[in-house]
């Protein structure tokens, strides 16, 4: 299990986290995400032991993580854009690697041969995406008990990320917690179960990806009478008028609310789905983001 | 390609329902499971169960413990219950009067007489 208490962190004077609390269960695989800026990837580098928070704890397996070289050997953090020496090859990587990992060199082997990479050729001359690729050849195959993936699928085409899934799943059966930061929405609602939204300084929400969409809702309204957004016997985060029709978001007890508007007597009342997607446009427009 | 917009295990839930309405699984049939389904799509394997979950309350499919998922046989009386209940549903959120409601079906029925 992952776990901070009141991390905080800051940077010249910007508060980044302030008295976070995250929790990631064992064999989760966690979607985090936030607007750009949000801390995302300095959570997983603090969450890695690569950076100190000021404040607060950060445990892993119940372990402080900073400086333990025991917990750090069973984590992988794959940075957005990882180092690498000039004329590295894949070859050479797989050797670096296996110095501090239990490195599987059957997995590499059939990671890299799925990405016809070659392994030979030093890796400054790949693409974006090949080298996205190799780098996640080698975190699969370093076969760690937590992995954290920064912009994990960037640069990927559909194949790779399909395939980037199904190891993410293998990886999973086999005990592995994972935390993936991104901006693709889409597939981390594929592959997650959990997600974890962070606005300026702390957690927004987080959680059971169903449960959060349970919760929040999207219903298409139009009445007889003219009846504008305000006179709603009903609570809403946010209301669009188009014509006859009221478009409004709301949180909360979904048949409590339909039971009302029924009452009303509505000429449509209609549930628009919501993926995680128009639930993170929600949440972050809410506070007032790129408004 | 556009997508339908709605949450992954509902996508699922409502692909099955389809194939399994369309006779695409005949009753009996296996179903892949949870897992090689999950690794097929590249989704997570709790997603998949819950959609099965779902399906299984809905009396579309059974679980045989240790065998696999098979398409259930099922209670067409109880399915159209089931359908009518939720037209109506839809129906009275309309706002539409019952005795408006109750003289068209009659009209549809024809003469009451069935």
């Amino acid at each position: 299990m992952i776990e901070t208490t009141n991390l905080s962190k800051s940077f010249g004077g910007k508060t980044v986290f302030n008295n976070t609390d995250i929790t990631v269960e064992k064999g989760s695989i966690c979607g985090l995400v936030g607007i750009n800026g949000a801390g995302k990837s300095t959570l997983l580098r603090i969450l890695s032991g690569v950076m100190r928070q000021d404040g607060g704890e950060v445990k892993i397996n119940g372990e402080r993580v900073y400086e333990n070289e025991r917990v750090k050997s069973k984590i992988f953090f794959l940075p957005d854009d990882p180092y690498y020496d000039t004329g590295v090859t894949g070859e050479k990587l797989k050797k670096m690697y296996s110095v501090f990992y239990d490195f599987d060199g059957e997995i590499f082997e059939y990671y890299t041969n799925k990405f016809s990479l070659d392994l030979k050729r030093p890796i400054r001359n790949f693409s974006k995406g090949m080298k996205r690729q190799l780098f996640i050849s080698v975190a699969l195959a370093c076969r760690p008990e937590y992995l954290f993936l920064d912009e994990a699928f960037d640069g990927l085409d559909p194949l790779a990320r399909l395939e980037f899934k199904r190891g993410l799943i293998k990886i999973q059966e086999n005990g592995c917690t994972v935390i993936i930061a991104s901006h693709s929405l889409r597939e981390l609602e594929d592959i997650c179960d959990s997600f974890i939204l962070i606005d300026e300084t702390n957690v927004r929400v987080s959680g059971n990806i169903e449960k959060a969409l349970s919760n929040i809702f999207k219903l298409q309204l139009a009445f007889r009478e003219n009846i504008q957004p305000e006179n709603l016997p009903f609570e809403y985060i946010r209301a669009e008028v188009s014509g006859r029709v009221i478009t409004v978001v709301a949180r909360g007890n979904k048949a409590e609310i339909t039971a009302k508007i029924s009452e009303m007597k509505p000429l449509i009342m209609e549930e628009i789905p919501m993926n995680l997607e128009d639930l993170f446009i929600e949440e972050v427009q809410e506070r007032g983001y790129l408004k | 390609m556009q997508t339908e917009k709605t949450s992954v295990y509902l996508k699922i839930v409502n692909d099955f329902k389809r194939k399994i309405d369309l006779g695409l699984y005949g009753e009996g049939e296996q179903l892949p499971s949870c897992r090689d389904l999950a690794f097929k799509m590249g989704i997570n394997p709790n997603t998949v169960q819950r959609a099965y979950t779902v399906l299984e309350e809905g009396g579309f499919i059974f679980t045989q413990p240790k065998k696999g998922v098979y398409v259930a046989v099922r209670d067409k009386k109880r399915y159209a219950d089931e359908i009518a209940r939720e037209k109506l549903c839809e129906i009275k959120n309309s706002g539409i009067d019952k005795k408006i409601l109750i003289k068209i079906i009659d009209e549809i029925w024809g003469d009451g007489n069935d």
